[in-house]
């Protein structure tokens, strides 16, 4: 009996030391932990629409940002969106301007593609194509692009090319919704 | 004297990714940048040393019979620590090594360092060993990525190395990579381990 | 009566290794002449870097290792002659030896050597940079000048990356350019006729077992004929068996005698196999060749097919 007890007491205290000292420092970190969280989404933000403030609303399920510049005039709008890609899913920020007419850039937040060819996607040269185009239907092209919404894909990556084409001309899909129903 | 070797059997005799082939999960998965390599080595060696000392403190008072629960009870407290810590001020770290630093937990050169010395051994010398062990783990990890990041990307620690000509090989940085050259290094050293006992 | 005993390695004719191994190389010999003319001085550069890379390391491996060495067997020289065929003739030299080194080392001799390696060497060699550099290994391309040492190319896509549906192509491709050779590929893939005469002859002679050929390619034209009479802007049958790397495969890498089962049955085991998913890869897959792919698979099935199909003794029990 004596030692049932005791290996209970064991337990019991070193549960209660590290549960303890966790819950502790987890308070303690919590605050930071959020802080680079947010900073995450907004260095990305701030390179594609430079804003005074944002302000994140829910929409259609989708996290989407309202960019508002100093005096409080709205300067553009992003959306997270979200797709499947070579492996795992692409996770990536959109922004549009505040007619909704143009892109104002895409930055990749998460992705797991193949290192040395699909993680090119993060590269200016491949997302910096997106800056400036219209915000209407984009087409994956291998080779020289020709048409003003072509984009042109990886070489020997033209999954991951398609993959994030295909999410950004979905997600500017349902931004340009939230903007002519905020307008 | 003891002491001496406690510590330096680790570092190479008895390496815990080169010769007890032990924690393979971390040395496949993020040893493809040599600063990965490093992070998660210097993280091990945290959560070794500081584990392997609290339990070899309280060896005597931890029953046999609960003596595995207590252990990764302890064990699974400093790799929360760790994941915190990262999260909390290196964040870029933290997300490049994603899920393999809470998998420390069931990382078995911890687990078993515990079991086969910890739990017998006097403090200081099991700080030495857990000591010797994570830096052992580190140096492999050192190795391996260094090889990886150089073929794979043609950088080390981010800056490239090899210059224009060269064209990285995709392979070293995928997961075939990590096998392709951990094998290599260790024919080449059980090789080379074979030649001199003889 | 004929008495004819199989099963278990038995040596079938008078024919030693050596001569095995330049019988072989001689049959590949009008497929490589064509390569080499027809892309020029390039593809002998890369036949030549390709034989070297493979005989040294051979050499250099079995020095090491301190074992007698045995480049006169001509194996070595087989695998990096069949790894040039089955590289895209522009390829940078120096990966082209690379794949050499890796053949032999990773493909061969870490077995143990000749007679125990899994995987078809020259094939291992060709995944390792397939994997490596992606980008150099489907560049592919044509000379760009009539003069017979030009080294420049333009680059151009294979018939089978204009022609599958999945690269939204119409299946529809001129097979007497498949037939002739003139079309860009790999060096030693592109002249049909040539793999044909040199594949009938190893038969012929009983240096390769017809049953792994023939059951890839009744498998590959059936398959490929449900697809073709039932689907939209599948390529045909003939278009299937004559484009990629599909009778240098079949003919001269799939009947590999260490690589490939031994007993009779498996041989069609793994013939069928090799067909069916070269199709699949062909038409589904990420890839547009999958010749490749699918002998490596079928390479890792082959102890399985030969436990699963070994005869029994008689009255022995299962």
């Amino acid at each position: 009996m004596n030692y049932r007890i005791k290996m209970i007491l064991t337990l019991l205290i070193v549960g209660a030391f590290s549960g303890g000292s966790l819950s502790f420092v987890y308070n303690k970190m919590l605050p930071k932990i959020e802080e680079n969280l947010k900073k995450e989404i907004e260095n990305s933000l701030l390179l594609l629409v430079p804003a005074a403030s944002y302000k994140e609303t829910s929409f259609q399920g989708k996290r989407v940002f309202i960019c508002r510049g100093k005096e409080g005039e709205i300067v553009g709008y992003a959306i997270i969106g979200k797709g499947g890609g070579f492996q795992g899913d692409i996770s990536l920020l959109i922004a549009l301007d505040k007619q909704g007419k143009k892109i104002l850039g895409i930055d990749i937040l998460e992705s797991q593609e193949t290192p040395g060819l699909g993680a090119k996607i993060d590269e200016p040269s491949f997302k910096g194509q997106f800056k400036d185009k219209e915000a209407e239907k984009l087409e994956v092209i291998k080779g020289k692009i020709e048409k003003e919404n072509d984009i042109e894909a990886i070489t020997g990556a033209t999954i991951s090319s398609r993959a994030v084409v295909s999410i950004v001309n979905n997600y500017v899909k349902i931004l340009k919704e939230f903007v002519e129903k905020n307008k | 004297m003891k002491s001496y070797i406690v510590f330096i059997k680790g570092l190479w005799r008895e390496n815990p990714v080169f010769r007890q082939i032990l924690g393979m999960c971390p040395t496949l998965a993020v040893t493809g940048y040599l600063a990965n390599g490093i992070a998660m080595g210097l993280a091990v060696v945290f959560v070794l040393v500081a584990s392997s000392t609290v339990i070899s403190v309280f060896r005597k008072l931890i029953p046999k019979q609960v003596r595995m629960p207590t252990f990764i009870v302890i064990i699974a407290t400093f790799v929360v620590l760790v994941d915190y810590f990262l999260r909390a001020n290196y964040p870029f770290l933290s997300k490049k090594l994603g899920p393999y630093v809470p998998l420390i937990v069931v990382n078995c050169i911890i687990m078993g360092r515990q079991e086969a010395f910890s739990s017998k051994n006097p403090v200081w010398l099991s700080f030495l060993d857990a000591l010797g062990m994570g830096i052992g783990f580190t140096l492999a990890l050192i190795i391996l990525s260094t090889v990886r990041e150089i073929l794979g990307f043609g950088t080390l620690l981010g800056h490239p190395v090899l210059g224009q000509w060269f064209t990285p090989w995709v392979i070293m940085a995928l997961p075939p990579g990590a096998f392709l050259s951990l094998g290599v290094i260790l024919g080449v050293i059980n090789t080379f381990q074979k030649k001199s006992t003889r | 009566m004929k008495l004819l005993v199989t099963t278990s390695p038995h040596i079938r004719s008078s024919l030693s290794l050596h001569k095995v191994m330049y019988t072989v190389i001689l049959c590949l010999l009008p497929a490589l002449f064509w390569g080499v003319y027809y892309f020029h001085i390039r593809a002998l550069f890369l036949l030549i870097t390709c034989s070297l890379s493979t005989v040294v390391t051979e050499v250099i491996f079995k020095k090491v290792r301190r074992k007698p060495v045995s480049i006169g067997d001509g194996s070595a020289l087989l695998t990096g002659v069949l790894l040039a065929m089955v590289l895209p003739p522009y390829l940078p030299l120096w990966m082209a030896a690379l794949g050499g080194f890796i053949a032999i080392s990773l493909g061969k001799e870490v077995f143990g050597g000749l007679g125990y390696n899994i995987f078809n060497p020259a094939l291992l060699g060709r995944a390792f940079l397939m994997a490596s550099f992606p980008v150099q290994l489907t560049t592919w391309g044509i000379p760009a000048r009539a003069s017979w040492v030009s080294v420049d190319a333009i680059t151009q896509a294979t018939p089978l990356a204009t022609t599958l549906p999945k690269f939204s192509g119409n299946g529809i491709y001129p097979l007497q350019k498949l037939l002739f050779g003139l079309h860009p590929g790999s060096m030693g893939e592109v002249f049909s006729i040539g793999l044909i005469v040199g594949g009938l002859i190893l038969i012929a002679l009983r240096i390769a077992d017809f049953r792994i050929p023939l059951a890839a390619i009744l498998t590959l034209t059936i398959l490929s004929s449900v697809f073709y009479f039932t689907g939209k802007n599948y390529p045909s049958p003939a278009f299937h068996l004559l484009a990629g790397g599909f009778l240098l495969g079949a003919f001269f890498m799939a009947t590999d005698p260490v690589t490939t089962p031994y007993t009779k049955k498996g041989r069609w085991v793994f013939g069928v196999g090799m067909g069916a998913l070269i199709v699949f890869i062909r038409l589904f897959g990420g890839y547009p060749e999958g010749v490749m792919y699918s002998i490596l698979i079928m390479n890792s099935f082959t102890p399985l097919i030969n436990r699963l199909t070994r005869p029994l003794p008689l009255g022995g029990k299962k």
